[in-house]
């Protein structure tokens, strides 16, 4: 790996002497950008061209593939955000969309008698993901924050 | 710190407030304590002194005159 070496300005004034350490480090310096050298300047965002940047060029655990999205998706956690709930309205109503803080709702369940049961309420902001409910009705909710 | 106002505790010990999402704009937050995501704890440790305290609402009879 080549080193960043700073090139002083009393090196490269008229009438400075030619020195071989200043060669090199003319030599050197732009592969000690392309190889991020420490001092070196680092590319930045502007100098990269729009959807330059293809996939092959992220490491494969970081593609937008199916199977990474998949795979990231069945790691969240309940009550993670991007995960889904099937929670049930304490109080008010909700229609299709809303977004809801997580202490107006509760996990739910299904009972066996058609009725809905729940208990305890979850962190954040969830947005309704049904249809339009009435207190102590559920439905599916997505966290969004 | 993301933008927020309203913060007031709830009856479950929680705090609700409103917060200004960079993508969704201003909507209504839960922060809790024991949230599985880390920024909902830090809301929580950042508002616990300077939330209002929870009120709970009168309870109504039914009847109106």
């Amino acid at each position: 790996m080549a080193d960043w070496t700073n090139i002083q300005n009393a090196n490269i004034e008229p009438g400075a002497p030619a020195l071989s350490s200043v060669a090199f480090a003319f030599r050197d310096n732009p592969v000690a950008i392309a190889e991020g050298a420490a001092g070196a300047p680092r590319v930045q965002n502007a100098a990269i061209a729009n959807s330059a940047v293809t996939t092959l060029k992220l490491e494969t655990a970081e593609r937008m593939t199916t199977a990474n999205v998949a795979s990231n998706t069945a790691g969240l956690g309940r009550g993670a955000v991007g995960s889904y709930a099937f929670l049930a309205l304490v109080s008010g109503g909700s229609s299709g969309g809303d977004t809801k803080a997580g202490s107006g709702l509760s996990y739910a369940s299904a009972t066996s008698e058609g009725g809905v049961s729940s208990t305890g309420s979850p962190s954040g902001t969830w947005r309704n993901m049904g249809n339009t409910l009435s207190t102590g009705s559920a439905t599916v909710f997505l966290r969004i924050s | 710190m993301i933008e927020y106002k309203n913060p007031c505790y709830n009856e479950n010990g929680t705090i609700d407030v409103e917060i200004n999402h960079p993508d969704f704009g201003w909507i209504p937050f839960t922060a809790d304590p024991d949230d599985v995501e880390p920024h909902g704890r830090q809301m929580f440790a950042d508002l616990k002194d300077e939330a209002a305290p929870y009120v709970a609402e009168e309870p109504t009879d039914g009847s109106l005159d």
